[in-house]
């Protein structure tokens, strides 16, 4: 069943899954999940609260089991054991150890990673220096503010070099210099070539580092795709001489035309589309000055999606 | 397994759970000794103190026993459940370690320390009552052996239920399962010594359903002199008495607990391989 699931999925992505479905009991929590996230994006997965997205995340990490459906993460099926050691994970609950210190709960874990010794001491020195804890590496947890505690919990997602991470609300708990670190992380996990999956319901801070995305709501998926497609162009501003009545009538299929003195305001216009009507404008004579498209906010866009739904 | 084994004793290190038992067997083993010591000082060390100390003994033993229960019971609950509900075994079970060595880890960390607790305390005991009256049981290390056995067999029912229940729950539920296997046990060795059949079935099947009791019977024989055993069987039933147990426990009986035991194992390690998270 993998190896067939393994053909049908393109370009050995990092995670790719085929109606993937989770109910508990009456309440259908995840519906039909079908995405592929290409290795090395940076892969936002939106929703509103209680859409589904922790549950897709648990599901593609074998804690929860799948209803129905089927899907791959780095090539091997869900909850495969062996593969979790190429996945960082940062659950949305963090919760660690409180009478372990700092340091000790990462060597606890890069002991279940099968990191050696050495290994596991200079990843544990990198992970926290990266997340902002180098200097309480040796206090104890239970000391940590729940800011800290989720910047421990993003330092242990980064232990043993993962090749997809996987940061569940990675900065519900942290201050605006948290959330720019975070950001910094996931740049620099970019940077190597590691595949982020970002399940926030923070539209900027999913704008400022996604390449891609899905938005889900009530357990299915509503969009996907790249983050440029997703917020295509709506309209167009062009300034213009010479435009008449006449040749606004002619390009009213551009879409919804509006002439103010020399500003052409046109509503519903697609990206593509802007070239060809400067190049109608020019054919007719006018004089085109600047021409500027403006696209939608990923919060108009997901609000957009929301109330379709 | 081993990371798991040693993160569960070093949590009840930090958390001073250790100190705490150690503090209880000292205190235990300091109160038996001097009520052990006022009895001598009664009967003097003749025969009598001799013959009074060996159920002096019995009934230390099974308070012992209880204790014994409690703290493998509430150890065993805390260990699993408070993880499951605060989401500490998200990051832990999301590492490449199956749920079989999650359970096999906390297993043996707990089996250490339940363990070295049954086996130091009550050796200390013995010890202690040896330096006070100059008595020791005939069979002190079985005795031990089969104590250590109930408490372990307790601990693994607690940790199957804390795979499902919150830590209270299955505290108390292990706790609760074990008083009936005690009652239901002792209606037992009172059919043996009336010959009612039926009160003998209910000890049976409830050694069968939760082998503790039986085991508890088994530490008892071997407490007990055997001029006492030999004593109260030529009385039959004028020598009634639930707190004796007159014949050791069959091997099978020992086979049995040890196949439990391993059921109990495995049947926690499937509880969590169902479990969701």
């Amino acid at each position: 069943m993998a190896e067939e699931l393994r053909d049908r999925a393109t370009e050995d992505p990092a995670i790719h899954t085929e109606g993937l479905s989770k109910r508990y009991g009456h309440k259908e929590a995840l519906s039909d999940l079908t995405m592929t996230v290409p290795r090395g994006e940076v892969f936002g997965f939106l929703g509103p609260n209680g859409a589904g997205k922790t549950t897709a995340v648990k599901l593609l990490l074998g804690l929860a089991r799948p209803t129905s459906g089927e899907g791959l993460v780095l090539g091997e099926p869900l909850g495969d054991v062996a593969a979790r050691r190429r996945i960082g994970y940062l659950p949305e609950l963090f919760r660690y150890q409180d009478w372990l210190s700092a340091e000790e709960v990462l060597a606890a874990h890069g002991a279940l990673l099968h990191l050696p010794r050495a290994e596991q001491r200079a990843q544990t020195a990198a992970a926290l220096e990266t997340v902002g804890l180098a200097d309480r590496a040796r206090d104890r947890v239970g000391t940590f503010s729940k800011g800290m505690q989720q910047r421990l919990g993003l330092a242990v997602a980064l232990l043993g070099a993962p090749e997809i991470v996987i940061l569940d609300e990675p900065t519900s708990a942290l201050d605006p210099v948290g959330r720019h670190d975070v950001r910094m992380i996931i740049r620099t996990l970019q940077a190597r070539g590691a595949t982020v999956f970002l399940n926030s319901h923070l539209l900027s801070e999913v704008e400022q580092v996604c390449t891609r995305v899905a938005v889900l709501d009530h357990g299915c998926v509503i969009a996907q795709g790249s983050l440029q497609d997703l917020l295509a162009a709506t309209g167009a501003r062009i300034e213009a001489a010479g435009v008449t009545s006449d040749l606004l009538a002619d390009l009213c299929h551009f879409g919804d035309l509006r002439l103010r003195g020399e500003e052409l305001e046109v509503e519903g216009i697609r990206r593509a589309d802007v070239p060809e009507l400067v190049a109608a404008l020019c054919a007719a004579g006018a004089r085109v000055y600047s021409v500027e498209i403006r696209r939608a906010t990923l919060e108009e866009r997901f609000l957009d999606l929301l109330g379709g739904h | 397994m081993r990371v798991v084994a040693g993160l569960t004793l070093r949590e009840m290190l930090r958390r001073r759970t250790t100190l705490a038992l150690l503090l209880t067997a000292l205190a235990f083993v300091a109160l038996s000794g001097w009520a052990f010591h006022a009895l001598v000082s009664s009967y003097g060390p003749g025969g009598e103190a001799q013959l009074f100390s060996s159920e002096q003994l019995v009934f230390v033993m099974l308070v012992f026993s209880g204790i014994l229960a409690l703290t493998a019971s509430f150890l065993s609950a805390a260990a699993v459940a408070p993880e499951l509900e605060s989401g500490v075994a998200l990051s832990l079970l999301a590492r490449p370690m199956t749920r079989l060595r999650y359970v096999f880890g906390k297993w043996l960390g707990l089996a250490v320390l339940v363990g070295s607790f049954s086996l130091l305390t009550g050796g200390l005991e013995f010890v202690t009552v040896f330096w006070a009256v100059g008595y020791a049981p005939p069979h002190p290390v079985y005795a031990l052996l089969a104590l250590t056995a109930e408490a372990l067999l307790l601990m693994t029912l607690a940790l199957l239920c804390s795979t499902r229940l919150s830590t209270i729950t299955s505290a108390i539920s292990s706790m609760v399962l074990f008083f009936l296997a005690w009652m239901a046990g002792m209606a037992g060795t009172l059919g043996h010594t009336l010959h009612n059949v039926t009160l003998q079935r209910i000890g049976e099947v409830s050694q069968l359903l939760l082998p503790t009791d039986g085991l508890w019977q088994a530490a008892q024989y071997y407490l007990e002199p055997p001029t006492v055993l030999a004593l109260l069987r030529s009385l039959g039933a004028q020598g009634l008495n639930p707190f004796v147990s007159l014949a050791p426990q069959p091997f099978a009986f020992y086979v049995w607990a040890a196949l439990w035991l391993l059921a109990m194992v495995l049947l926690a390690v499937w509880s969590m391989q169902r479990r969701e998270l």
